[in-house]
């Protein structure tokens, strides 16, 4: 509570509006960069003579992929989080999370562009490719759930409810800037009690398909959870991150204030630790039980130069940031608080290519598989996608108001403070 | 406070008890009591009627103040009647050995583990609406809290039983604590059963302190009017004065010396974030090692790393279940409750309810999922048992009571029905049981089909079991009675008076239909 602010007279064009130029800029500048990082890839992988290239730069795009899929689908799950526990402090922040989940139509088509890839230079997913499963006794068990027909229908199922609930969500938050209908909301609301139902489901198949499915033979129940921790860490790293630089830009003065800020970053803190549990039961179960085939998994990730990997990965995904947001002050300070972002969003990148890369392999002898180790294939690789992501990202900010302007709960939301 | 006789005021509560419609607020059917308004412009208010401060604490502590109220008596005898149950079967397991109870080989764990588990999730709804909604500020949570946190700890208590006895050599208890033998030989600290007592150590030594620091303002304010209570009457016989004198003293004792200065509420507010951090790990960290107790085995159907945040999940829908059962009878029993725990509160719980009841739900299909995805066919085997096997039944009632009963919460009657909301809370509570009964019973078909067999209780595993809800009910209502139901202090922090920006308080008594607009 507090003083109760009138949003008319605290919201002013010129704090809620991109001055389009500068944001265009920037925006078609990473466009063109993702861009020329993708054509690269592409050639690369159709002028490659050996398999290994091909793969390596296929995994690449995919880690470039699964990095950007994340902010979006967190977005999404926090968008209608807000929506139904009517969160009043983040009504003001509600915008830049619906400009991100207005992404997932860029993602629909890199992951088009990963299916088409993936066709004439991969497979990606090795148990697509009936030579390599031939006689996996494995293999054929799971066939009625891992074939490639199921494998793309399932993914338009994903992609078309994600689709429809960021549309609509968007939607309703857009109108409501131009008729100031409450009731809007409550629309919003409703879709979203159903929606985080679908959402878990998705969710946890698409990464079971995607990422999971990249080693065939391996399975942990976690799994769905454990790519979602990382859908909510990063889209928090990321929203935050893009009212930092807004407010560093000029705008959004006496709107989005250091008590926001405050509060994103106990959350960005609180999906740390999440991610680390999620990721340390995961982990400490399938070590303690010591099954070698759920092991195996792990033992590629512990071996043949991807020690370091995983080692890193525990120390900038979860250690640094979590003393990095712990003190309050920190939290409250911009320029560590967007150092954190940054850093967890980088570690992200890291955590999918942790998860993709290592399954990359060559079999160069009867079942002697060859690892490929990190190379520039890998950093236009992953620059294709989260260059045009970012870019067109850039586009959505700038093409309208950077909050909602007439949100039922704006007077809360900006009034917001911490010590009371 | 002002020179009312708080018998008086009790009297004049519990006359209009027995008027509903003098207590009852407008019922609008859409909005049953005003508070669960959809108008996403109106925040819903979090205490009806009118109150004051000062109604606040007179209500509240009138609950205990007062006489108690007739069912009291008879449900005590009855509760502590069923805790002595539990003690004459821990007695005859102590004598006579764990033969006593069904359990078999392969399954050495029975109903105990069942019951040690159930409890210990019940206790998390305490820890999350204190810890985590504290956190969050969810304002709501206040009427509530210190309700649920009474509850962790007595959840707790009985848990903390079954471990205790489960091996019938209760001289060997200490053997759960990490001290060498007699033989020097130390506990093995590689197992999850010995991480168990640390984490329920912990649990219930932060969970206690955060109820007890939470309560010493209000055992002030009970300590203050034990006092004027005897000031007030104007004839005073001698066996009042000594209950007066003992209340005034005990509860003097429990309240520490706090004077409601500003310094201690600054202290205190510290405090009590400062607790709240502390036991927000502890909601996630308890139930998972409870979860590694299964999970870390090599068994199928234990052996599953979605275990840590499922149980979770399920601690905190059983806990919230158990917190409905146990709050909608006080709300209907106790005068003036409705004003605090609003029908908002209510369904803001069933909500919470449907969305554990759904993450549990998630948990099953992924469970079963992956067990037909590993291929493994022990793995597969062992779900296709529980879902098929010898227990059918029992996997049936889980997954009926625990996935498809909250759903019925979708609907706004349900969410706003109190008497059926109780009975889906006991369906859950129900299921709940089953789901650790499911788990545990896996092990009547190991890997040796030769050494496979039915698990079947004893008469004294049910009575124990029986009797240890009467030791929670025993302890509850002691509870009920003779502390602070509700937290005075939080409460009036969330009246609209208690904002300085607040316009000025509605008259007294006037029907809230409607929503406070913000």
């Amino acid at each position: 509570m507090g003083h109760i602010v009138d949003p008319d007279r605290a919201i002013s064009e010129s704090k809620v509006r991109l001055a389009p130029g500068a944001a265009r800029m920037v925006g078609a500048l990473l466009m063109a960069v993702g861009a020329v990082a993708l054509v690269i890839t592409v050639v690369m992988m159709a002028t490659a003579k050996d398999a290994a290239t091909q793969y390596q730069a296929l995994a690449a795009y995919h880690v470039g992929f699964m990095t950007v899929m994340a902010p979006t689908l967190g977005a999404l799950v926090f968008v209608m989080i807000f929506q139904q526990v009517n969160a009043g402090w983040a009504a003001l922040l509600r915008r830049q999370f619906e400009n991100v989940l207005s992404m997932v139509v860029p993602c629909l088509f890199l992951f088009v562009g990963l299916g088409l890839l993936s066709t004439f230079f991969g497979p990606l997913w090795k148990w697509m490719d009936p030579e390599f499963v031939s006689g996996d006794v494995m293999y054929e068990v799971k066939k009625p759930f891992l074939n490639t027909t199921f494998f793309y229908v399932r993914a338009g199922v994903y992609f078309t409810i994600w689709t429809v609930l960021a549309t609509m969500l968007r939607r309703y938050s857009i109108q409501q800037d131009e008729t100031g209908d409450p009731w809007l909301t409550a629309k919003a609301r409703r879709m979203s009690s159903y929606g985080l139902l679908l959402f878990a489901l998705t969710t946890g198949f698409a990464s079971f398909d995607w990422l999971m499915s990249l080693d065939h033979h391996w399975f942990s129940t976690m799994f769905g959870v454990y790519y979602f921790a990382e859908t909510a860490g990063s889209s928090l790293a990321l929203c935050t991150l893009i009212f930092l630089v807004l407010r560093q830009r000029g705008y959004l003065q006496d709107l989005v204030t250091v008590e926001h800020f405050h509060d994103l970053g106990k959350l960005l803190f609180g999906f740390t630790v999440f991610w680390a549990y999620i990721g340390f039961s995961q982990y400490f179960l399938i070590w303690y039980a010591n099954i070698p085939e759920e092991t195996a998994w792990f033992a590629l990730r512990k071996n043949g130069g991807w020690e370091a990997y995983t080692f890193w990965l525990v120390v900038g995904r979860f250690v640094v940031p979590f003393f990095i947001l712990m003190p309050r002050p920190f939290r409250r300070n911009k320029l560590i608080l967007g150092f954190a972002c940054a850093w967890i969003l980088f570690f992200h990148g890291l955590d999918m290519f942790w998860l993709v890369r290592p399954e990359a392999t060559v079999e160069v002898g009867a079942h002697i598989f060859e690892r490929m180790p990190f190379s520039w294939l890998d950093i236009t690789g992953i620059l294709g996608p989260v260059g045009i992501y970012l870019g067109l990202l850039m586009f959505r900010i700038a093409s309208g108001p950077l909050v909602p302007l007439k949100d039922p709960r704006l007077p809360e939301s900006l009034a917001h403070k911490n010590y009371v | 406070m002002s020179p009312v006789d708080p018998d008086a005021y009790g009297a004049q509560n519990l006359g209009k008890a027995s008027d509903p419609a003098a207590v009852d607020v407008v019922r609008d059917p859409e909005t049953i009591d005003g508070t669960l308004v959809d108008d996403p412009s109106v925040r819903a208010p979090l205490v009806l009627g009118g109150r004051d401060f000062h109604s606040v604490t007179e209500t509240i502590c009138g609950w205990s103040e007062n006489k108690a109220p007739g069912w009291w008596l008879p449900a005590f005898m009855f509760s502590a009647a069923t805790a002595g149950v539990a003690g004459l079967m821990i007695l005859y397991l102590v004598t006579t050995g764990v033969g006593v109870w069904g359990l078999n080989n392969p399954v050495a764990w029975g109903w105990a583990i069942v019951n040690f588990v159930w409890w210990v999730g019940i206790g998390h709804a305490g820890t999350l609406i204190s810890a985590i909604l504290c956190i969050f500020k969810q304002k709501w949570r206040t009427s509530i809290n210190r309700f649920a946190e009474a509850m962790t700890i007595f959840a707790v208590i009985c848990a903390g039983t079954f471990p205790g006895i489960h091996v019938g050599r209760i001289w060997f208890a200490w053997f759960l604590f990490p001290i060498p033998n007699s033989n020097s030989i130390w506990p093995n600290f590689k197992s999850p059963l010995l991480w168990d007592v640390f984490a329920v150590g912990t649990y219930f030594t932060v969970s206690l302190l955060f109820w007890y620091m939470g309560m010493i303002p209000d055992i002030a304010t009970f300590r203050d009017r034990a006092i004027k209570r005897m000031d007030l009457r104007k004839t005073i016989g001698p066996f009042q004065l000594a209950v007066g004198k003992i209340a005034a003293f005990g509860y003097g004792v429990a309240s520490l010396g706090w004077r409601f200065s500003h310094r201690h509420w600054q202290n205190y507010e510290k405090a009590y974030i400062l607790l709240a951090g502390i036991a927000t790990p502890l909601v996630l960290s308890v139930h998972s090692v409870v979860s590694f107790d299964f999970a870390v085995a090599v068994v199928p159907g234990w052996h599953t790393t979605i275990f840590p945040p499922y149980f979770v999940a399920g601690a905190i829908f059983s806990g919230f279940a158990m917190v409905l059962t146990l709050l909608i009878p006080a709300r209907a029993l106790y005068p003036g409750m409705k004003d605090f725990v609003t029908a908002r509160t209510i369904e803001n719980m069933c909500k919470i309810i449907t969305v554990t009841g759904s993450m549990v739900g998630f948990a099953y299909i992924m469970e079963f999922f992956i067990a037909w995805y590993s291929a493994s066919s022990y793995e597969s085997e062992a779900f296709i048992i529980r879902a098929l096997g010898p227990y059918w039944w029992a996997y049936f009632i889980m997954f009926f009571c625990n996935v498809l009963s909250p759903q019925v919460f979708w609907l706004k009657w349900a969410r706003s029905t109190p008497w059926f909301i109780f009975i889906v809370t006991i369906f859950v509570n129900i299921g709940m049981w089953f789901e650790r009964f499911v788990i545990v019973t896996t092990l009547s078909s190991d890997f040796m089909p030769s050494s496979w067999g039915y698990y079947a209780p004893t008469y004294v595993d049910v009575l124990t079991f029986v009797g240890s809800l009467g030791i929670f009910m025993t302890l509850f209502l002691l509870f009920m009675r003779f502390l602070p139901m509700l937290a005075i202090s939080e409460v009036k922090n969330v009246l609209p008076q208690a904002n300085p920006h607040a316009a000025p308080p509605p008259p007294a008594g006037a029907p809230a239909t409607n929503g406070e607009a913000r």
